[in-house]
C-alpha cells in the first residue's frame, strides 16, 4: 500500500472520529432527563457505528465537486494534497468545536475548508474566482440561512399543535405525567430513527473516501469490509468520547427539555431534514436542532439560556473561515513539502 | 367486575399509590387527633395510649413512603421534568411536615401525662371543636392534593376550602384561649392547655402552607400549558 493511501486512510479515520464528536442527535433525549446522559450516549454510539456501517451510501462522494471549478484546477495532481489538507482542518475543527460543546456543521465545515483551498488557488496554477463554482457555493449558502429559519418555523408550528390539541387537555400532575411517559416513548422511537439516519448520512463523507479508494485500485475488497468497520466504530468512538460534551450542552444548556417538547423538537429536525434532501439542500442537522430547541422554548414563553445561544452563534460564525483558514495553510504547507 | 389476573382499570381520579396513601393515613391521624383530644378530655388513659401510638406509627409510615415517593421520582419517573419532580417532593414533603404536627400533638399529650388533669367542663367543648375544626382543615387539604393530580382548576377550589376552614379554626383558637385565661385555672393546666390548643392550630397553618403551594402550582401549571 502506497505511503499517501495510508495517510489518506488514516485522516479518513480522523474524520469519522470528528464527525461522531460533532453529532448531537441524541442531545434533546438526554435533556428531558428520561434516560442518563451516559446511556443516552452509549446508545447514540452504537446506533452511530450501525447507521454507519450499514446505511452509508456506498459509492464514492465527491467532497465539494460542486464547488472546486475542475476545468480550473488541475485535480488529477493536486487531489492527495488537497484532500489531506480538507481532511486535516475539518476533523481538527470538529473535535476542537465539539470539546467546547459548540454544535458546529460539519457540512459548512468541509465546504470552508473547499473554500480554503481555492484561497490557495495560485500554489494550484490558477486564480481565486476561477477556482470556485460560485453558483454551488451560493446554493450552499442559501441552505445554511433556509435550514435554521425553516428549523425555527417548524418547530413553533408543531410546538404550538402540542400545546393546542395535546397539553390543553391535560388537567392535573397525574395527567401531565401521564402523557410525558408516552411521548418518553415515542421520543426514544424517533431519537432512534433520526440517530440512525444522521450517522448514516454524516459518515457517510468520510466512507465514502474508502469506496473512493476501492474504486481507484488503492485496496482491495477485503481491506475495504475492515476499514468500514473501523471508520464506523470510530464514529461510534468519537461520539462516546468527546460526543458527550456536546450532547450535554445542546440537551440541558439551553432551556428545560421535557419529552412532549422534545418530541416536537426532534420531528421538527426530521421534517427540515427531509425537506432539504427533497431540495437537495446540504443543511446542518446541528443548527436545525438549535433553533427548533428555541422555536419550542418561545411557545412555551420560556427563555433560552443567553451564554450558551452566543457560543453556538459564534461556533457557527467562525466555523468557515477557520476552516477555510486552516485548509489553506494546511495546503501551503503540504505544496511546500511536497511538490506533486 | 375485573377478571383474576387482569391489571385492574387505570383510576384517573387518584393522586397515585404512594400519595394516596399518604393521604388515607394522614385523613386516619386527623380522626385520631380529634379522639385523643375528646379522650384526654375525659382523662381516658388507656385510650390516650393507644390513640398516641397509633399517630407516632401513621407518622412514621408517611416518612417511610415519602422516602419512597423521592426514590420512584428519581429513578422510575426519571422523564418527569425536574421542575415536576421538586413540585411532587414539594407536595409530600410538605404533606409529612403536617403529619409531623400532629404527631407534636400526641407527643405534647403523652410527654405532659403527670401534668394532666380533667379539663374544665367549660372549655372542653372548645378544645373539642377547635380539634374538630383542624381536622376539616386537614381533610380538605387532602382533598386539595388529590384534586391537584387529577383537575388544577377544581384543586384551586379546594385550596379556598382550605383557606377558609383554616380562618374559622383560628378563629375558634383565639375564642378558647381567652376563655382560657379567664377561667382562673390551675397555671400548670393554664400553660398545658395553651401549648395543646397552639400545637393543634399549628396543624392548620401547616395545612394552609400546602394549600397555598398547591394554589400555585395549579395556577403555574395551567399558564404552562
Amino acid at each position: 500500500m502506497e505511503p499517501a493511501v495510508i495517510v489518506t486512510i488514516v485522516l479518513v479515520l480522523a474524520f469519522a472520529f470528528a464527525i461522531g464528536a460533532n453529532d448531537e442527535t441524541v442531545a434533546t433525549c438526554a435533556g428531558t432527563g428520561g434516560i442518563k446522559l451516559k446511556h443516552a450516549v452509549a446508545i447514540a454510539s452504537i446506533l452511530s457505528f450501525t447507521g454507519a456501517l450499514f446505511l452509508s451510501p456506498n459509492v464514492a462522494q465527491s467532497i465539494g465537486t460542486g464547488l472546486i471549478n475542475g476545468d480550473a484546477i488541475d485535480l488529477g495532481r493536486y487531489l492527495p494534497a488537497i484532500m489531506i489538507a480538507v481532511l486535516l482542518a475539518v476533523a481538527a475543527w470538529l473535535v476542537t468545536a465539539a470539546r467546547v460543546g459548540a454544535p458546529v456543521s460539519t457540512t459548512q465545515s468541509i465546504v470552508g475548508a473547499i473554500v480554503g483551498i481555492a484561497l490557495c488557488a495560485p500554489l494550484l496554477g490558477t486564480d481565486v474566482v476561477s477556482a470556485i463554482k460560485w453558483t454551488g457555493l451560493g446554493r450552499v449558502v442559501l441552505g445554511w440561512l433556509l435550514s435554521p429559519a425553516l428549523g425555527f418555523v417548524v418547530a413553533v408550528v408543531i410546538s404550538l399543535a402540542m400545546k393546542h390539541l395535546v397539553r390543553r387537555k391535560i388537567k392535573g400532575l397525574r395527567g401531565f405525567e401521564r402523557v410525558e411517559k408516552w411521548f418518553m416513548i415515542a421520543l426514544l422511537c424517533l431519537v432512534l430513527v433520526n440517530q440512525l439516519n444522521r450517522a448514516g448520512n454524516d459518515a457517510g463523507n468520510a466512507l465514502g473516501i474508502f469506496y473512493g479508494l476501492f474504486e481507484g485500485g488503492n485496496v482491495d475488497a477485503g481491506t475495504l469490509s475492515w476499514l468500514l468497520v473501523a471508520g464506523a466504530a470510530m464514529s461510534g468512538l468519537g461520539l462516546i468520547t468527546i460526543g458527550r460534551v456536546l450532547v450535554r450542552k445542546v440537551g440541558k444548556g439551553l432551556v428545560e427539555i421535557r419529552p412532549t417538547d422534545a418530541f416536537c423538537i426532534e420531528t421538527s429536525v426530521l421534517v427540515v431534514l427531509s425537506i432539504a434532501n427533497v431540495l437537495g439542500l446540504p443543511i446542518s442537522g446541528g443548527h436545525v436542532l438549535v433553533l427548533a430547541i428555541i422555536g419550542n422554548a418561545a411557545i412555551k414563553h420560556e427563555r433560552v439560556n443567553q451564554a450558551t445561544i452566543k457560543r453556538f452563534v459564534v461556533s457557527w460564525i467562525i466555523t468557515f473561515p477557520v476552516a477555510a483558514l486552516a485548509s489553506a495553510g494546511t495546503l501551503a504547507l503540504v505544496l511546500l513539502a511536497w511538490t506533486p | 367486575m375485573p377478571r383474576p389476573g387482569k391489571k385492574p382499570p387505570r383510576n384517573d381520579d387518584s393522586a397515585g399509590p404512594i400519595v394516596s396513601e399518604i393521604l388515607d393515613v394522614l385523613t386516619r391521624m386527623a380522626g385520631m387527633l380529634v379522639s385523643l383530644l375528646e379522650r384526654t378530655s375525659a382523662c381516658d388513659d388507656g385510650a390516650i395510649e393507644s390513640l398516641v401510638h397509633g399517630i407516632i406509627a401513621g407518622e412514621k409510615r408517611v416518612d417511610r413512603l415519602r422516602e419512597k415517593h423521592v426514590q420512584e421520582l428519581f429513578t422510575k419517573k426519571r422523564f418527569l421534568p425536574s421542575f415536576q419532580k421538586a413540585d411532587s417532593m414539594k407536595i409530600v414533603s410538605l404533606l409529612d411536615d403536617v403529619t409531623d404536627r400532629i404527631e407534636l400533638v400526641a407527643r405534647h399529650v403523652d410527654i405532659f401525662a403527670p401534668a394532666r388533669a380533667k379539663i374544665p367542663d367549660a372549655l372542653q367543648e372548645g378544645v373539642k371543636t377547635c380539634a374538630k375544626l383542624t381536622t376539616d382543615v386537614v381533610v380538605a387539604l387532602a382533598e386539595a392534593v388529590r384534586l391537584v393530580h387529577v383537575d388544577f382548576t377544581r384543586a384551586m377550589g379546594a385550596c379556598d376550602a382550605v383557606q377558609d376552614k383554616r380562618r374559622i379554626a383560628r378563629d375558634t383558637q383565639w375564642t378558647l384561649l381567652k376563655n382560657l385565661v379567664a377561667s382562673g385555672i390551675d397555671v400548670r393546666l393554664t400553660f398545658w392547655l395553651h401549648n395543646l390548643v397552639r400545637l393543634v392550630v399549628d396543624i392548620a397553618d401547616k395545612a394552609e402552607e400546602l394549600s397555598d403551594e398547591i394554589h400555585g402550582l395549579a395556577i403555574k401549571y395551567l399558564v404552562l400549558d
